[in-house]
């Protein structure tokens, strides 16, 4: 194996390896905007459990039209607090992610600890949003 | 034979008028609700209580056959439901977001076609919404929204 080979091999190997770790596409990314302060941990949430169905380019018609998470930044100040309730709802509700849902990919279902982080979150955004 | 069957189906009938449907209770005296409190346009007032409210509303105005079974079965069940998730009766005591909310539901269901229920202007004709009707109460429910932010 001259050096040359064995450059390629190496940065090929990295390539690899690096692939592996990136599991999340690029065109996951929300724009939080002036209005919308999405911290870290939620925007995983978001991408681990949500955004699959959630965004703008989903299939999923019906999941589509009631929620866009990529949108919600771009939402007037009324539209966000009522899409940032629905949060709340929801996610109190027991009702996202939908049993199909959890059932195909159990993995994906946010732990309690993340749910309340989820809901405490939201409701923060909306009383910043209403006071 | 066919007899038989008849006499059986109403013998069925007449013994299910006997479980009870639980209708939910109607109230004419409503302090909180959401026209007496608002300045809402009458056209829009009017589409409110024709297609809205018999479900939304504690001001249900139940038709003989909602007393009769198994349709008051449903009219209970649609009644019940439609009351838990909006009721124009209970308005102002809701909060902020729940309002907003409310409202940004109620544009997307006029809008899609999801509201009122399909089985509803079957029976109530002044419940069949034009699509200029339809428009009329998304507009509405977008201003009002903004009202309600700025209050």
């Amino acid at each position: 194996m001259n050096k040359f080979t064995g450059l390629l091999a190496g940065a090929l190997l990295s390539m690899v390896v690096l692939a592996g770790f990136t599991v999340i596409p690029p065109t996951a990314s929300y724009p939080a905007g002036d209005e919308l302060d999405i911290p870290e941990n939620i925007n995983a949430i978001f991408k681990n459990s949500c955004y699959g169905c959630h965004n703008s380019e989903s299939k999923n018609e019906k999941a589509k039209k009631k929620m866009k998470i990529d949108k919600l930044a771009g939402l007037n100040k009324s539209k966000l607090v009522a899409k940032l309730n629905k949060i709340v709802k929801e996610i109190e509700e027991g009702e996202m992610p939908p049993e199909k849902f959890a059932a195909k990919y159990p993995e994906r279902v946010p732990s309690k600890e993340d749910q309340q982080a989820l809901i405490n979150w939201a409701k923060g955004e909306v009383d910043k949003l209403t006071q | 034979m066919a007899r038989r069957i008849l006499l059986g189906l109403a013998g069925i009938l007449l013994v299910m008028q006997l479980i009870p449907a639980h209708l939910p209770e109607v109230k004419t005296a409503n302090p909180e609700d959401l026209l007496a409190n608002n300045p809402v346009p009458e056209e829009i007032a009017a589409m409110l209580q024709n297609t809205c409210y018999d479900c939304h509303s504690n001001e249900t105005q139940y038709p003989w056959y909602a007393y009769v079974a198994p349709v008051s079965f449903l009219v209970a069940s649609d009644t019940r439901e439609g009351r838990e998730h909006l009721n124009f009766s209970a308005w102002q005591s809701l909060s902020k977001a729940d309002k907003l909310e409310a409202l940004d539901d109620i544009g997307e269901e006029v809008a899609e076609g999801e509201m009122p229920l399909k089985v509803y202007p079957l029976m109530h004709a002044q419940a069949r919404l034009s699509e200029e009707d339809r428009q009329a109460l998304v507009t509405w429910a977008e201003e009002f929204a903004e009202k309600v932010f700025e209050e």
